[in-house]
């Protein structure tokens, strides 16, 4: 035993007290007293360990052993049959607890035992989540069976909790942080240093080598590394216009906040890692978003944010999140890339070319942005509004909803505006909806505009431009713009069941802001069903009648299949139900 | 450096398989007058002491002692692709830290598979008296072990100077095996005083059942609840030998 190694007996003793007690401080005490026991050369192994981990969380290994494995290797270890273990199991609910009393009363004999290292029991942990193929179930139950067969009975307690993923000691992150500061930073007030060293690096075994070697001088020097997830920066919310601009001091930038999957993009060189907003490595999930990536970051480094949205595959129209979970798969990733395709709108450069950009204002980061992504069909930056205008702010807002986001995210533009990694403050303020009006029942629209279609949708339509009527003026007000829920076969017959329609211009009694690609008389009657009626500054179904300055239009319409020949134009659903429907089904969102 | 060569690549498979029982990554020290291997398995239940002397090898070259640290089971697909009157070289290579496996047959075959960092930890051999001793043929102590599994996962093996008793007791059912002495199966039987001591039946069934392909007479020597010995008598002057810790049988 060199002066580096440490007995894991010692972790197993911290344990046991740590897990008496139910008080913070005491648990700081504890976490203050191991850690200054633990040799610096091994106090990241120690920190990840007192998490149940072995590793930060960014990293996708996990030591990943099944109850029924443990169950296995106990069984070897201690010459006892499985039957009984699962029995004793069955009743202490803790395959720690029921580990502890099997290794006390070992059947098997072993030739001799070994006090157990942390560094033993790490590398065995190490090669347990390493072990991969054909033989890796044996492999793992094999090196467990060994920990277990040097383990004394409370050893086998905490390493058989570990490696089922149910340690659980409650050390939150920031107690983590306490206790570094108060054994290596010199006391408490080190603590705000160190956990900025945290949270743009996010990874604590690395922060507690750092400080606990090199001291605050260390943590000072810290940098953000290429591959090592930033903490994402987070947003307050407020729900009025007013209030955002006045908070934010008069002038803000308001962007799009995109209903999709945030996702921070590493890129070091050729290789791309993608980054959830818990820091878990979802590469595999988006291999579409790192090839896209690829060819539109322009700078060799670079630590950017965006919002990886679903797209419909025909329109290029933003889908809800949720479809975004058929990507959460391990297999088939091809297939759910095709059904389920998306886009990249890019917000943040946190990193380019050696260059940390976190301590900047956000205008610099934005201009840094601009400069490092190309733009295409596909990857975006995202669509934004600098003002100072309230009324500005609330068009450009109800224009986001429209088009399938969330609201907006307002941003401080003030010299100070840096990213606050792993915080939640005002320098970035949330617009969301307060209600929404979700549509239960369908309703027939007029086709009243077509729009081109492009890429496989070439020389038909990709979207109609449809119409409720308002028999009160005679006049047809657009309600939405869809493209979804066309078969094959109704695509490749619109051009010629419209035509008979086309008119060179705007028909009279169509009431219109967007312009349409072509203009069709009032005469096609859809069955539509959407997800809900949203106000709407661009279109003009009931326009003034909620809300001055906003019509409503329906948000994710899909067509039915419906083609209702047997109605007239002035048979679609009139502008006035469609405000009932509004209004009956308006709810209060609830925060999630 | 070293380079060895064995004529009879399938008794290089069966001693492969045979050490492969306990142990993943085998430590083999390779001296100029022998190849051996002393390991115990991760739960330190078990322990197989293996050497062949260069006399075993067609030929034999190493100028000096070598450690070299291996995955026995990517050894052993490769020599399970040998075929009948093949013969196997093993050789490192200094520069790139590789073993080289030649296959010579009808054509010849070249693999080259990573050496992993040697164990450091040294495995003293048990120091024992041994009560009895029992000259055994493999087959009949297969048998014997196969029986007693239908019943349970261990099984006690007694001896006194008459016989030697294999007794296996499950929660339904039991079974007592009896090879007396001058039977077929029973070669020799010595016996100090009458001694007994329970063993794990799924490391017993496989040892014996491995190391039987290499060997057709195995030697037991065993004391109440200690440690038990079995050395498998290897056709040329090679020696492989198992020791099994012992369970404790509480009522």
């Amino acid at each position: 035993m060199t002066h580096t190694e440490m007995y894991y007996s010692e972790i197993a003793e911290a344990y046991e007290k740590i897990e008496a007690t139910t008080k913070r401080l005491e648990m700081t005490d504890l976490l203050v007293n191991l850690l200054k026991n633990t040799p610096k050369e091994i106090i990241d192994k120690v920190v990840y360990l007192t998490q149940g981990k072995i590793y930060p969380d960014f990293v996708k290994l996990e030591i990943g052993v099944a109850e029924r494995l443990a169950i296995k290797a106990l069984a070897h270890a201690s010459g006892r049959r499985e039957s009984e273990i699962e029995e004793d199991l069955k009743k202490s609910g803790d395959i720690g607890e029921t580990a502890q009393k099997f290794t006390a009363q070992k059947r098997q004999v072993t030739f001799f035992q070994k006090p157990l290292t942390v560094q033993k029991v790490y590398e065995t942990f190490d090669k347990m989540a390493k072990a991969s193929g054909a033989g890796a179930v044996d492999t793992k139950i094999m090196l467990l069976a060994g920990l277990l067969a040097d383990a004394t009975p409370k050893e086998a307690k905490y390493i058989m909790r570990t490696v089922t993923g149910n340690l659980r000691l409650g050390i939150a992150d920031m107690t983590v942080l306490d206790a570094l500061a108060i054994a290596y930073g010199g006391g408490k007030e080190a603590r705000e240093l160190i956990e900025r060293a945290y949270n743009i690096s996010s990874d604590l075994g690395r922060v507690a080598k750092v400080v606990a070697e090199k001291g605050l001088d260390g943590i000072k020097k810290f940098q953000v590394i290429v591959g090592e997830p930033i903490r994402p920066m987070l947003a307050e919310r407020l729900s009025s216009p007013e209030e955002i601009l006045e908070k934010l001091g008069g002038k803000c930038i308001a962007e799009y906040k995109y209903d999709g999957e945030r996702v921070q993009a590493h890129k070091e060189g050729e290789e791309i890692k993608l980054f959830s907003r818990r820091l878990e490595d979802i590469s595999d999930q988006y291999p579409d978003a790192v090839e896209l990536l690829k060819r539109h970051v322009l700078a060799k480094d670079a630590i950017l944010e965006g919002e990886c949205v679903a797209i419909d595959p025909d329109t290029g129209e933003m889908r809800p999140f949720q479809e975004l979970m058929h990507r959460r798969r391990k297999y088939e990733i091809e297939k759910a890339m095709e059904e389920y395709p998306i886009s990249l709108f890019m917000f943040d450069a946190l990193y380019v070319d050696g260059k940390d950009l976190t301590l900047k204002p956000y205008p610099v980061r934005r201009k840094a942005l601009e400069k490092v992504v190309k733009e295409g069909d596909r990857v975006k930056i995202a669509k934004h509004i600098i003002t100072s205008d309230v009324k500005e702010l609330e068009k450009f807002f109800l224009e986001a909803i429209e088009d399938g986001c969330e609201g907006l995210v307002c941003k401080s533009v003030a010299a100070d505006s840096v990213y606050q990694a792993g915080a939640r403050g005002w320098l970035w303020i949330k617009y969301k909806r307060d209600y929404k009006s979700e549509m239960t029942d369908t309703v027939d629209l007029v086709v009243v505009g077509a729009f081109h279609g492009r890429g496989r949708r070439a020389g038909t339509y990709g979207a109609l431009l449809l119409a409720a009527y308002n028999p009160e003026s005679d006049t047809f007000e657009t309600v939405t713009k869809c493209g979804t829920g066309f078969t094959d076969e109704d695509l490749a017959k619109l051009p010629k069941t419209l035509k008979p329609h086309v008119i060179p211009h705007k028909h009279p009694r169509v009431n219109s802001i967007i312009a349409a690609d072509v203009w069709l008389e009032p005469k096609i009657v859809l069955e539509i069903l959407g997800a809900e009626i949203t106000l709407s500054p661009i279109h003009t179904c009931a326009m003034n009648v909620i809300r001055q300055g906003s019509g409503l239009a329906i948000r994710f319409p899909r067509f039915t299949g419906n083609y209702r020949l047997d109605k007239a134009a002035e048979d679609a659903t009139t502008t006035n139900e469609i405000t009932e429907m509004y209004q009956k089904q308006l709810k209060k969102i609830a925060e999630s | 450096m070293f380079k060895l060569k064995v004529s009879d690549a399938k008794l290089l498979r069966d001693m492969a398989t045979a050490i492969s029982i306990l142990v993943d990554e085998a430590t083999f020290q390779i001296t100029p007058e022998s190849l051996k291997l002393r390991a115990m398995d991760p739960s330190r239940v078990a322990m197989v002491d293996f050497e062949w002397p260069k006399t075993v090898f067609e030929e034999y070259m190493c100028n000096q002692p070598t450690k070299m640290c291996i995955n026995i089971s990517e050894l052993l697909k490769l020599l399970r692709r040998v075929g009948k009157d093949e013969a196997v070289e093993l050789a490192l290579d200094e520069k790139t830290g590789r073993l080289q496996v030649k296959i010579t047959g009808k054509y010849t075959r070249n693999f080259t598979m990573p050496t992993l960092e040697a164990s450091e930890e040294e495995v003293p051999t048990p120091k024992i008296t041994f009560n009895v001793r029992a000259k055994a043929t493999t087959e009949g102590l297969r048998q014997a072990i196969e029986d007693a599994e239908l019943v349970s996962d261990h099984v006690r093996i007694e001896a006194d100077n008459e016989k030697l008793v294999f007794q296996a007791t499950g929660d339904l059912m039991g079974a007592t095996i009896e090879i007396k002495k001058g039977s077929d199966a029973l070669l020799d039987l010595e016996a100090k005083e009458t001694s007994k001591a329970t063993f794990s039946l799924s490391y017993l069934s496989e040892i014996i059942k491995a190391a039987s392909a290499t060997s057709d007479i195995a030697t037991l020597e065993f004391s109440s609840d200690m440690p038990i010995k079995i050395d498998f008598q290897q056709s040329k002057d090679g020696k492989l030998t198992f020791y099994l810790a012992p369970r404790i049988e509480t009522a």
